[in-house]
């Protein structure tokens, strides 16, 4: 009934290297900058989407700032902001993206090009406040498409809406993240706002359909400076919704359309000629509570934080629109903590990073009176960093070096056919150079090593339903396939006048499978690729 | 009685308003100031709001007065006999952003005003970025919503219609180049549960909302892209209705005043009320705006320099283009427009300081506006649509001063627009006899039917022609202060299209009943042009009541007059007195009391005056065989004239009452008003008969290959009752309600403010002519029918009450402004009332088109038994809409180099309204859409 893959005795040290942009084989969305969007309150609550490979925390290159620490960088608790952003930075850009290749998941579009802008900076204002803002919109563009466009179809919810047509679709999002906080003495408040939206469409099909999403967040934080300001403690509540809402409609035409609604049978609707066209209709409204405590100080030459948080999800989702419609469920909560060290080497940084998360929630479907669905999920990761510019030199040197695991137990209740039990690790190694060429010119290149190898044991993909075996089938089959991705990058920075510099990267991944013990039938070949552009200006 | 207190009340204000005029004219300019007079004079400096550095060359003008004057090179300005009472101060200069302050002006004496203006309007603190709730239109006393540059900056729109959003009572809508956009000032939608014909409530209303653009009154007067009331295949056109706003730019746009309450006499062809469009011009410099969202992508731009002291140029660019439905259909529209602007001056004048002597304005504007519906062959084949409305005119407006101080303002257009609208249907028709015969008279026809491409091409080029002299001065006399005007205008519009063309042998409307017929082309620079007039007095007059209240008249008669001929000398049609009067009473400095009355009035269309004719194509002999060549269609072709000779304008009274609280930072501001506009143009249904001749034909016998030959003389002739449709002033439409705008004091801790508007609005259209149903086709062709009844004209009405929230977070040391807006719908009704029942009928229609009204009480009588039939096709049942909640949101933050990027999303939290429950149908929004726009200036990326 089960096949297994088994974790292949640990791989040499990988050297290196840089730029990651693990995940996004999907859409290559223009998303924040790495540890410098960490706090915003939009970051998932209760829900442990599944990347591609395992979840490493972001890098910055060298001719970005280094990571930051503390309460609000760390810990996302907007009060920690006056203290913690005592200086001005600025950046607007320009990007864009493009991934391709057959060895994805099934959701994944085979082929997609995005194109955005953003813009992030931060700010003293006056001597006992600070505010941070970030903006970005970008377009994707898919061709051919996907079976969804729900917003994140490999999130911890089991309810995930496909329907058999796979058209190519254009999907915008803008996002908007803030933050301000007051600093009164030993004490500081801080608030967080922060607000997404997503609006994707078909083109060019008989049976289009629509997708649209909108998610406001918000955070509220407390802080206390302790020890004479070697240390803050603070508190922080979070709060985040979701509205989605997915159309199909059918034109007027001979079509055939299969839906298939969670892991309920799949639906058939015939379209003939002169008929009305039937429509679907999914409304999902979720929200997220989260609170947490965060730390932060600095002893012994070491700067530090630390944060914990739990917090649980409620989704609601409907079909029927109507008045107090039967509606499936999806409740989870989770427990999370994480901390970093970064400490001064005389002209290196060391920046070590670390974390967890624990997620447990279950499924109910409006037809049946029970549980049809669990998920036991936990992922951990640690990363650590070395930034080292010899004093006189025009060379600056960075190397890193990452770990993530990840175990997921998925299934349903009924009958357990779907059942999943998943572990992976994900080991990453990156390095990069620079050297400056002129006072107003630098110039950098790195590279990164990422090797995943899964273990566990899931149902053999042909037992699964017809109907879903592409989807579901496929997809287990991806995550138990160790594969590698070689990541790539350069990058230039020139500082126009004053403070003002521009900065030009390009970046290139490859991932492929690498040898494994099991191949399954619906093993994904090939490799996938992907490539991006940005331009920003930097104003220091 | 109440035509002897209206008159009574005509002929006071005329006399009052004559006698203020003629002594403000001919009063000396050296006429002492009287005793009560309120003028005070108003001093500061201005100075720069970073740097505290005084700001030389800064103009400071009086809003809604003639007063300004330059600061010099110190930053002081002073402004001499500036009217007692609430006042705003707004300082403008180039490089900074345009500053308003608040002010109450004393009696007498010396008020001093620092002003501080930012290079950057974000960084303004206590930047108004909604409609101001006390502010008036230039010249103006009746209740407006006054909105600024920096309001329309913060309002996401693409067009006029959606800075009008900001008026109490209108529906926010997505931005975008959405369908044809026209706006209603103080209406309610009413029902659909019964038609009324020619007009519906909506149109009325749009057609009586006067747009002015720069001065110059925008009309759809001439639009004659209509199919009339057969409207078979649709049009997307604005004729009939209110000026297409989709072709004013919202980002060219400076200044918007709406006069929702009683206009001054300067404003005439309204019904509802007066929106006046200000565009930016001047010496500015360039900037570039960028939008982008799913649906609509937007460019603007706009730059100005002065050459020499005395020329001024500006050119404005926009180019919008909006995807209607993306994902599902391929309609799109896009717009251009684009506007050149010279200014002379030449002065200095003697009059008040900062005046020249004279200036004149030149404006150049164009506009395109297209929308597409292109066809889809797999899904809707033969189901096309596009519709071009462009447009070039040319303004010239002057402002004289003359020795003594008397103002005389000129203005001149000529507005040429060309509008092209094209539809295809595939039709499906039975074989139908045909003629297209132009003259009346009978004629062999033949048979045309199956399945074809039914195509209409509408070629309209409406012509406006425009010119007003009006002179204006300012005076003290019998203890006021006067500022009094007049003036002429004159108006002709015309039609000079190649009109309403298709192939006859594809006609695309086709009523055939054996009765009526088959659409002719029409030409419409056959329709003779429309001619008006108009003269107005008005007076605005202020002073100081005993116990320090301030009390503000204005009082105007206008008179319009509609000419018979198609010049101004051509004798009077129809002329409409129209007096007009406002009052303020502000017993305190925190309050102010304010009613207003008068009359309105709006001329017919061209589309009124001069409808199509009406044919009637009667069958007289329908024989149709196999083959062709046996068929025998004869036809008699009879034209009605549908022209009214006794159509007229529409009248409109309009009565508002309000009150204004302004007290420690906080406005409220309550008014209560009622319009109503009796004469309004619908349909007219007139009985009339026909004759219909029968004949025997020579040889009918099938398979000689020739048609049949009628025998001459006709064998008997019956009548056909037919309906005549006139336009005519049936229609009375009627909207009341109540408006609060509250704007809260600003938290200053927090940088916030919250503004609250809200309307109850109530609208009833009433049709005062008769009704026949459904059933008069089969009376029309049933000979054995003697009769069929006929009802009282219906009503629609229609009610809703709208709550918006408005939120407004600054952070001036950031450049940062959050605008959330909540619209809450929390009542919506539309009901038709009509008589349904089986004695709902008013009487009967006999063969011969006579109309025998039955009394009431007589109605269930047995003789009427064949008229006891009920109405249908009509709801009358109440339409309740749930009450439900919207947000949209903007976030507006600086940039580098003088830019701003701004952040929209409409529906941001993509509601999707409430589902239907017993009672109430489903209110639905329209979907989420969001967008970023850039604003910078190209010559900061230079410097």
């Amino acid at each position: 009934m089960r096949e297994g893959t088994r974790f292949p005795a640990l791989a040499l040290g990988f050297l290196l290297l840089a730029a990651p942009l693990a995940g996004q084989q999907g859409a290559p969305a223009v998303a924040g900058t790495g540890w410098m969007l960490g706090w915003t309150p939009l970051a998932p609550v209760a829900d442990l989407p599944r990347g591609v490979a395992g979840a490493l925390p972001a890098g910055s290159g060298l001719l970005a700032p280094a990571p930051r620490f503390g309460i609000f960088w760390t810990g996302g608790n907007p009060a920690g902001l006056p203290w913690e952003a005592a200086t001005s930075y600025g950046e607007l850009g320009v990007r864009a993206t493009a991934v391709e290749g057959e060895f994805r998941r099934p959701l994944d579009a085979p082929a997609a090009e995005a194109r955005g802008s953003a813009g992030l900076g931060w700010q003293p204002v006056g001597e006992h406040a600070a505010m941070i803002g970030h903006a970005a919109f970008d377009e994707v563009h898919t061709n051919p498409g996907t079976h969804t466009l729900q917003l994140e179809p490999y999130a911890s919810t089991p309810f995930v809406i496909t329907d058999s047509t796979a058209t190519p679709h254009q999907t915008a999002r803008a996002r908007l993240d803030g933050a301000a906080g007051w600093r009164r003495g030993a004490l500081g408040f801080g608030v967080s706002v922060a607000y997404e939206a997503v609006d994707a469409s078909t083109a060019a099909t008989r049976v289009p359909r629509f997708g649209r999403a909108s998610r406001p967040a918000a955070a509220l934080g407390i802080g206390h400076e302790l020890a004479g300001g070697a240390a803050r403690l603070g508190a922080y509540a979070r709060w985040n919704r979701t509205n989605a809402t997915l159309r199909t409609l059918a034109s007027p035409g001979v079509t055939l359309v299969t839906r298939i609604n969670g892991f309920a049978a799949p639906t058939v609707a015939v379209v003939a000629p002169g008929v009305i066209p039937p429509w679907y209709h999914r409304r999902s409204e979720a929200e997220g509570r989260a609170a947490g405590v965060t730390a932060a100080g600095s002893a012994r030459g070491w700067a530090w934080a630390a944060h914990t948080e739990v917090g649980v999800l409620a989704e609601r989702s409907w079909t029927r629109e109507e008045v107090d419609p039967p509606t499936d469920l999806w409740r989870a909560r989770s427990a999370a903590l994480g901390g970093a060290l970064q400490r001064g080497l005389g002209g290196a940084l060391l920046t070590l990073r670390g974390g967890g998360v624990g997620l447990a929630g279950e499924a109910h479907m409006a037809a049946l009176d029970s549980v049809i669905y669990r998920a036991t999920e936990a992922a951990l990761h640690g990363a650590a960093e070395l930034r080292w510019q010899p004093a006189g030199s025009a060379w600056q040197a960075l190397a890193g070096a990452g770990v993530a695991y990840e175990r997921r137990d998925r299934g349903d209740t009924i009958d357990n056919v779907l059942r999943t039990r998943l572990e992976s690790l994900t080991r990453q190694v990156r390095g990069e150079v620079a050297y400056a060429l002129t006072g107003d010119l630098s110039l950098a290149a790195g590279a990164a090593l990422t090797d995943y190898v899964p273990r566990g044991s899931i149902p053999i993909p042909r037992n699964y339903p017809a109907a879903i075996r592409p989807l579901v089938g496929a997809e287990t089959a991806f995550y138990s396939t160790r594969n590698l991705a070689h990541t790539g990058s350069v990058a230039a920075l020139w500082r126009v006048r004053g403070a003002i510099a521009l900065r030009l990267t390009g970046h290139y991944e490859s991932r492929e499978p690498s040898a494994g013990p099991v191949r399954h039938e619906m093993t994904p070949e090939g490799t996938r690729t992907q490539w991006g552009l940005s331009l920003a200006a930097v104003i220091q | 009685m109440r035509s002897f207190r209206l008159l009574a009340y005509l002929a006071g204000t005329v006399a009052a308003t004559l006698v203020a005029v003629l002594a403000c004219v001919t009063a000396g300019p050296a006429a002492a100031q009287a005793p009560g007079a309120a003028a005070a004079s108003v001093a500061g400096r201005v100075l720069d709001a970073a740097t505290g550095a005084p700001l030389g060359g800064a103009l400071v003008v009086v809003e809604g007065t003639d007063l300004g004057v330059l600061a010099d090179s110190t930053g002081r300005y002073l402004l001499l006999r500036v009217p007692a009472g609430p006042q705003v101060l707004r300082a403008e200069r180039i490089g900074h952003a345009v500053t308003r302050v608040s002010i109450v002006v004393p009696v007498s004496g010396l008020l001093t005003q620092e002003i501080r203006m930012a290079v950057h309007a974000l960084q303004v603190p206590g930047l108004i970025v909604t409609a101001d709730p006390l502010g008036r239109a230039r010249g103006e006393l009746g209740t407006a919503s006054v909105i600024e540059r920096e309001a329309i900056r913060h309002q996401t729109a693409t067009s006029l219609a959606g800075l009008l959003e900001l008026v109490p009572g209108v529906v926010l809508q997505p931005p975008g180049l959405d369908n044809v956009q026209q706006f209603s000032l103080r209406s309610a939608p009413t029902s659909a549960g019964i038609e009324i014909l020619g007009a519906s409530a909506a149109n009325l209303a749009s057609a009586g909302t006067l747009i002015v653009l720069d001065g110059i009154p925008l009309s759809n007067n001439a639009n004659l892209q209509t199919l009339g009331p057969r409207g078979e295949i649709p049009l997307q056109s604005s004729a009939g209705g209110g000026i297409d706003l989709r072709r004013i730019p919202a980002a060219l746009i400076d200044r918007v005043e709406v006069i929702r309450g009683v206009p001054s006499a300067r404003y005439g062809d309204l019904t509802q009320g007066a929106v006046i469009v200000d565009t930016r011009a001047g010496a500015v410099e360039a900037d570039v705006a960028l939008r982008r969202d799913r649906q609509t992508t937007e460019v603007s731009s706009i730059g100005g320099r002065g050459v020499g002291a005395a020329h001024t140029g500006t050119a404005l660019f926009n180019l919008a283009h909006t995807r209607l439905a993306p994902g599902l259909r391929e309609d799109e529209a896009y717009r251009l427009a684009g506007q050149f602007a010279h200014r002379l001056r030449l002065g200095p004048a003697e009059g008040p300081a900062g005046e020249d002597r004279l200036t004149l304005d030149t404006r150049l504007d164009l506009f395109q506006v297209f929308q597409d519906t292109p066809e889809r062959p797999e899904i809707a084949p033969d189901r096309l649509a596009r519709n071009r409305d462009s447009g070039l005119r040319l303004a010239q407006r002057g402002r004289l001063r003359l020795a003594g101080g008397t103002l005389v303002e000129f203005s001149a257009a000529v507005d040429r627009q060309q509008q092209r609208s094209f539809s295809e249907v595939l039709a499906s028709r039975p074989a139908l006899p045909f003629t297209d015969r132009l003259t009346e008279g009978r004629a062999i026809g033949r048979f045309i039917g199956g399945s074809y491409p039914a195509r209409v091409d509408l070629e309209g080029d409406p012509w406006l022609l425009f010119g007003r002299l009006e002179a204006n001065d300012r005076r003290s006399w019998l203890g006021f202060e006067h500022e009094a005007r007049a003036g002429l205008e004159l108006r002709r519009e015309w039609n000079s299209g190649p009109g309403y063309q298709f192939d006859m042998e594809f006609p695309p409307q086709v009523t055939f009943t054996g009765v009526q017929g088959f659409d002719r082309p029409r030409r419409y620079d056959e329709v003779p042009p429309l001619a008006t007039s108009a003269l107005y007095l008005d007076d605005r007059l202020a002073r100081v009541l005993p116990g320090d209240m301030h009390l503000m008249v204005q009082a105007g008669v206008r008179l319009d007059v509609l000419h018979a001929g198609t010049h101004w000398l051509s004798g009077s049609r129809h002329a409409v007195p129209q007096p007009r009067l406002n009052l303020q009473l502000a017993p305190r400095p925190w309050l102010r009391l304010r009613a207003g009355a008068g009359r309105t009035s709006k001329y017919p269309t061209l589309a009124d005056l001069h409808p199509a004719p009406q044919y009637h194509d009667i069958v007289n002999v329908n024989w149709f065989a196999n083959d062709p060549g046996e068929r025998l269609a004869v036809l008699t072709t009879s034209i009605l004239d549908t022209r009214n000779p006794e159509l007229r304008q529409a009248v409109a009274e309009k009565r508002e009452a309000g009150v204004e609280i302004g007290a420690r930072g906080a406005v409220l501001a309550l008014v209560a008003f009622r319009d109503r506009i009796d004469g309004g143009i619908g349909l007219r249904r007139t009985p009339r008969f026909l004759l219909r001749e029968h004949f025997q034909l020579s040889d009918s016998t099938l398979g000689t290959g020739r048609p049949p030959q009628i025998l001459e003389p006709a064998t008997h002739a019956d009548t056909i009752p037919v309906l005549l449709l006139q336009p005519a002033n049936t229609l009375t439409l009627e909207s009341r309600g109540y408006e609060m705008t509250l704007a809260l004091p600003e938290l200053r801790r927090l940088n916030t403010r919250l503004e609250i508007q809200g309307a109850w609005l109530a609208t009833r259209l009433e049709s005062h002519g008769f009704e026949v149903g459904t059933y008069f086709s089969d009376f029309q062709l049933n000979p054995r029918r003697a009769r069929t009844p006929y009802w009282e004209g219906s009503t629609q009405t229609g009610e809703r009450a709208l709550l918006n929230y408005r939120l407004i977070h600054q952070q001036p040391a950031v450049g940062l402004v959050v605008t959330a807006t909540v619209q809450h719908v929390a009542h919506e009704v539309r009901q038709a009332i009509a008589g349904t029942d089986t004695l709902a009928f008013a009487g009967y229609i006999t063969r011969t088109g006579e109309m025998v009204p039955v009394p009431a009480a007589e109605r269930a009588r047995e003789e009427y038994r064949d008229l006891h039939l009920p109405r249908r096709n009509i709801l009358t049942d109440a339409t309740q809409v749930p009450p439900d909640w919207m947000l949209s949101l903007q976030v507006s933050k600086t940039l580098p180099l003088e830019g701003r990027l701004s952040f929209y999303a409409f529906n941001a939290l993509d509601r999707v309204g409430r589902y239907a429950r017993p009672g109430f149908t489903q209110r639905i929004y329209p979907p989420l859409r969001f967008g970023l726009e850039v604003t910078f200036l190209p010559g900061a990326l230079l410097r």
